[in-house]
């Protein structure tokens, strides 16, 4: 809420300049977002009065002005503006000023007549965007006084952010009862006072409140003989400084009361109201009505209507209805003050899309025993400024029955909470600065009754917020909570995640980081045929509207980023969550953590020092052994359709598959628009974590020396070689430490359809092995591969 | 004979003294004491001597070759200084190319920050805990004292997928879950994805929170003051300071923003702080009766308080990043500035 510092002075003394009182009402929990004086610079600006307008001589929409400035002397200023006219007080920019725009004012020649200086229109001098035609003032002012001073822009308005718990603070009043709270000083009300007629006003009109839950209270006066004019310069400060536009006295009084006291209020224009009387009820089904903005709108029965005998003239709360508002031929007003369900106007207003400075109040909550003190403060002022008859009395059709609730307080209820302990004569002195009232019962009991503008408070722990925030937080100790709880740690899932993190960053992969969300269409552009994803209702993009299954479509986008950005290279992975639930969506998926890979591009970055070379299956095999060293986990030939289907493995545990990876198949790289090959995998590590887990057994490092063979054997060229490792492991028995293959060849001179592969064997005893026992286990070797797979000795 | 081995002795040492290299000092060897050298075989003809001359001159001969052993020794010690001097003169390598590039893999900044709050609290005895990302409105918004139709409702545009089931707009649902399944006392850390209807340069529709929990007997909002003084201590360094403001959050009462002095000008005021010196980082409070009411703990015998935080604002603040979508984009000129500098990244 935006609210100038004068007016607030109107209600309490301030000792604080305004920077002062933005940081004391935000460290009582009233946030100052921002302190900007009302005007900008306008030194050399001035009060005018224009003595004479004559044409100027060459140009016909120009104006050659004769203004009286006062104690500045008489200048003559050629003025373009329409509605420039002798007898106008002014605002008269003389030279050497410079405007909010940057505009300096200098002597300037215009078509041949020298003009001394600018009349000013309020976008000129930065009060408003309203750029029609001049800014006429008052006549009482007196010409000379500089401008700033004379109508009062020597102001400076804060930006108030007042939390949703606190509808009572969107009023200056609110506002100001903070500040007394802070001060110690008291609130002054405005002036309430003005006469009434001897008719009352039962004679003329009558409320009937068809909804009392929607509609908790409403109170309605009725006038007549409004002079429909402007406000008066005071008050349309005061809204623009607000924020708001001034229209009219009626409908400036009605905005300046609800910034004022935070009750809004309607005018109605009377004589347009069938009957001329009201009824409040929700609308029939296919009700419409033409809301001030122009828009019909479609009303449903769950909206309140503020009615005549037949149609709405007024979403209660939100928005008043064209035909019956107040205009310059307006005569009779009937003037409403009321309450509503907060409920009621935050639907309403969410459902039509149309919200409000009325609505906005309404839907946090308002203090229903303030609509008489606001309509009182509206009659004074229009009576005062659009001379106004005010029938006697007031229509009150009251419901509500809200009881000042009372909440008994233990002083060391405040102490337990805060930890610290607060006298209770301060705790007495805080309440009641802020309009509590506190009876102590006994040095160890306040009864405490709640102010009616407090709806939010109603427990001790309330009051206890209420005490400390006056008393101040900068004053609280700093302690440390007593240690009697665990000792603290994390799952092994969280620790299972930071020793993949090390490894794979050790490995000198990237962390990447995907929205949990991508497109619907994932699943297809993986090639997959999996359940489909669980979908946003209110996604914010239709590329970001479906929970994901895999990590996968998120890595293969940033691949795919990454190239149309020129990057040669990625190496990411990612750990997170994917949803895996079924449709329709009855309860929560499950969500499972995993780890997706990719690897694209260079294997290095280019360099002189070894070749240009991309990355390969072999590359991506080589981090999935340094992640899965257990011998539990199987490696077999894998049939995910997203994948290469001859340059993929399926990772098995106990039979159930943990993972998968490989060269993601040409036509899914395609969909991503991936360039050249790219390897990704993905793996369900909640599966292994126990393997995470295992501790190594220590072995006694073997003293005596090793004995190495190779062994070169051809086979045929679709012979895996893997599985001659696994023959000679079985083959080498004991005494067989490692296999190792270290060559894989074909082309001359191994025949066709033959490739040659080397292995080296280390054989290693806890004693001296002898040649003879090694090449017996050889001849064994060499025997088995020749057996099993057709080998031959190379 | 005795002249034979002074003449040799002459010509071994001129040979030695003569020798280019420690090949060619080897071949003075083999041919002075060689198996078949001059003074061997001026050794193995001692015999022809009278036998009392024999014992002078194989005296001689023994010194002869001792002196000829020792000075080859020498010789091959120069030569061999003087080869690898020049061997290593030749070994030059151009210094100013660069090495073969290890690939340096990177920790993502949301992580670092992650990994830094929950080694901090772990160290101050809290456990860490993790909650569903896909969650009942009940956990996410009732259950933390926030009814349908509440008005802190619009303060967070949350994606729904049910009209039961939503994507969690805070990590507070956590809180809930632990209470409801463990008695006091309770000392939990809960980092995780929160997701929000929103995208702008400061908002993205996925971002992350780590909410803070302490529930026993006697917790005050002092030991609230004083445990996020620790955190900020040990996080930003140990002249952080912290400024409480009061605020509001439905599941909290009495509620506080907390501030933390300017990470980059130490609160003299920048552009990070716009001038004010502090920085909000932190929403906290003591949890509101309430919601110790509701999972059915006695707020008469227990207390306890709560905080939470924005990971990517910490990180945007303490790197610098100007556009939040930068954290999920991938792009890895990006992701390579948050290498390593020490403390805990995983």
């Amino acid at each position: 809420m935006l609210v100038s510092y004068k007016w607030l002075q109107d209600y309490v003394d301030i000792p604080w300049g305004p920077e002062e009182l933005a940081h004391r009402l935000t460290m009582a929990g009233l946030e100052v977002e921002g302190v900007t004086p009302l005007a900008a610079n306008l030194d050399r600006v001035y009060v005018g009065f224009v003595q004479e307008v004559q044409k100027h001589p060459q140009a016909d929409s120009l104006k050659l002005c004769s203004v009286d400035v006062g104690a500045q002397g008489s200048y003559s200023i050629v003025c373009g503006a329409p509605n420039v006219q002798e007898g106008q007080t002014v605002a008269v920019a003389l030279a050497g000023a410079t405007l909010p725009g940057g505009l300096v004012i200098q002597p300037t020649e215009i078509r041949g007549v020298l003009s001394n200086g600018m009349i000013c229109s309020q976008a000129e001098l930065g009060i408003s965007d309203d750029h029609a035609g001049i800014w006429v003032l008052p006549n009482d002012l007196a010409p000379g006084a500089p401008l700033v001073e004379a109508v009062g822009l020597d102001d400076v308005v804060l930006d108030v952010s007042v939390y949703a718990n606190r509808p009572d603070c969107m009023s200056v009043i609110g506002i100001a009862r903070e500040i007394a709270a802070l001060t110690g000083g008291e609130v002054r009300l405005p002036a309430l006072d003005y006469q009434e007629l001897d008719v009352p006003i039962g004679e003329h009109t009558s409320v009937t409140v068809e909804d009392s839950e929607r509609c908790p209270r409403y109170t309605a006066a009725l006038l007549q003989d409004v002079h429909i004019a402007e406000s008066p310069l005071w008050m349309q400060l005061r809204l623009r400084a607000a924020g708001m536009r001034p229209i009219n006295n009626v409908v400036d009084i009605t905005n300046y009361v609800m910034l004022e006291t935070g009750q809004p209020l309607h005018a109605f224009d009377f004589d347009k109201l069938a009957e001329g009387r009201l009824v409040i009820r929700t609308a029939r089904p296919g009700e419409e009505m033409v809301t001030l903005d122009g828009e019909r709108r479609q009303l449903t029965p769950e909206m309140l209507m503020i009615c005549d005998a037949q149609d709405p003239k007024c979403v209660a709360g939100v928005m008043g209805g064209l035909d019956s508002e107040v205009t310059d031929e307006t005569n009779r007003i009937l003037l409403e003050s009321a309450n509503f369900s907060a409920l009621n106007i935050r639907r309403t207003s969410r459902a039509l899309g149309l919200s409000s400075e009325s609505s906005s109040r309404f839907e946090k909550g308002i203090d229903a025993s303030g609509t008489l003190l606001a309509s009182r403060r509206a009659l004074h002022l229009l009576q005062n400024l659009a001379q106004a008859q005010i029938f006697a009395g007031h229509i009150d059709v009251n419901s509500s029955a809200k009881q000042e609730p009372v909440i008994d307080l233990e002083p060391a209820e405040v102490e337990r909470l805060l930890g610290v302990s607060i006298p209770p004569e301060t705790i007495c002195r805080i309440l009641r600065s802020l309009e509590f009232d506190v009876v102590e019962l006994s040095p160890e009991l306040l009864r405490v009754t709640v102010p009616s503008h407090r709806g939010d408070v109603e427990l001790q722990a309330d009051l206890v917020e209420e005490i400390v925030r006056i008393w101040g937080l900068e004053n609280l100790p700093s302690t440390l909570p007593p240690d009697r709880s665990s000792s603290g740690g994390q799952s092994q899932l969280l620790t299972a995640e930071g020793h993949l993190r090390e490894l794979l960053v050790g490995a000198g992969l990237q962390e990447a980081l995907s929205y949990s969300f991508g497109r619907p269409d994932s699943n297809e552009r993986l090639l997959r045929t999996e359940p489909p994803m669980i979908a946003l209702q209110n996604p914010i993009s239709e590329d970001l509207s479906a929970l994901r299954r895999s990590l996968l479509p998120g890595l293969l986008e940033a691949v795919s980023l990454n190239a149309s950005r020129q990057q040669a290279r990625a190496a990411l992975f990612e750990l997170g969550a994917v949803y895996l639930g079924e449709l329709p969506v009855e309860k929560q998926p499950r969500e499972e953590a995993r780890l997706g890979l990719v690897l694209w591009g260079r294997r290095s970055t280019l360099n002189w020092a070894a070749a240009d070379e991309q990355y390969d299956f072999y590359d991506l095999k080589g981090i999935m052994e340094l992640l899965l060293p257990w011998p539990e986990v199987e490696w077999i030939k894998g049939s995910d359709p997203a994948f290469h289907p001859g340059r993929q493995v399926s990772l098995l545990l106990q039979g159930r598959e943990i993972g998968v990876f490989g060269e993601i198949h040409p036509a899914a790289a395609r969909n991503f628009r991936i360039p050249g090959r790219v390897y990704a995998a993905e793996l369900r590590f909640e599966e292994i974590l126990h393997l995470f887990k295992q501790t190594p057994v220590f072995q006694v490092p073997p003293r005596f020396p090793a004995v190495e063979r190779d062994l070169a054997v051809v086979v045929d060229a679709d012979q895996p070689v893997g599985e001659l490792v696994d023959a000679l492991r079985k083959l080498g028995g004991e005494l067989l430490d490692e296999v190792t293959v270290f060559d894989v060849y074909a082309g001359k001179p191994i025949p066709d359809g033959k490739k040659s592969a080397a292995f080296s064997l280390r054989f290693q005893g806890h004693r001296t092995l002898k040649d003879e026992e090694i090449n017996v286990i050889m001849d064994g070797c060499l025997a088995g591969l020749r057996e099993r797979f057709g080998a031959e000795i190379r | 004979m005795l002249s034979k081995v002074e003449e040799i002795k002459a010509s071994a040492l001129e040979a030695c003294s003569q020798a280019e290299s420690v090949k060619e000092l080897e071949q003075v060897r083999v041919r002075f004491l060689g198996k078949k050298g001059e003074l061997t075989l001026l050794l193995r003809g001692m015999g022809q001597l009278p036998a009392e001359q024999r014992p002078h001159f194989g005296k001689l001969v023994n010194e002869v070759r001792d002196e000829l052993e020792s000075a080859l020794a020498a010789r091959e010690t120069q030569l061999f200084q003087e080869e690898e001097t020049r061997r290593l003169a030749a070994e030059a390598l151009d210094i100013t190319l660069p090495g073969r590039p290890m690939m340096r893999g990177t920790v993502h900044p949301v992580s670092q920050i992650i990994a830094e709050t929950k080694s901090i609290f772990m160290n101050m005895g809290y456990e860490i805990v993790e909650g569903p990302e896909v969650e009942w409105d009940y956990y996410n918004f009732e259950a933390l004292n926030i009814p349908p139709d509440h008005p802190a409702r619009d303060m967070q545009d949350t994606f729904f997928i049910t009209e039961d089931l939503l994507l969690r707009s805070q990590t507070s649902p956590v809180q809930i879950h632990v209470m409801e399944n463990r008695k006091p006392p309770i000392r939990i850390l809960a980092p995780g994805k929160v997701y929000r209807a929103d995208s702008d340069i400061t908002h993205s529709p996925m971002f992350h929170q780590i909410e803070g929990l302490v529930v026993d007997r006697g917790i005050t909002m002092a030991d609230l003051k004083g445990t996020l003084q620790v955190f900020v201590q040990r996080m930003f360094g140990p002249d952080t300071k912290i400024r409480l403001r009061p605020s509001y959050f439905p599941f909290t009462e009495p509620s506080a923003e907390v501030d933390v002095s300017c990470i980059m000008c130490a609160g003299a005021g920048c552009r990070v702080c716009k001038d004010t010196g502090w920085l909000e980082i932190l929403g906290s409070g003591m949890v509101d009766p309430r919601v110790l009411a509701k999972v059915g703990y006695d707020p008469q015998e227990v207390s306890g308080f709560a905080f939470g935080m924005g990971v990517e604002r910490i990180a945007m603040l303490k790197y610098g990043i100007n556009d939040i979508r930068l954290l999920f984009e991938n792009d890895v000129r990006f992701l390579k500035q948050f290498s390593s500098q020490g403390g805990r990244l995983c």
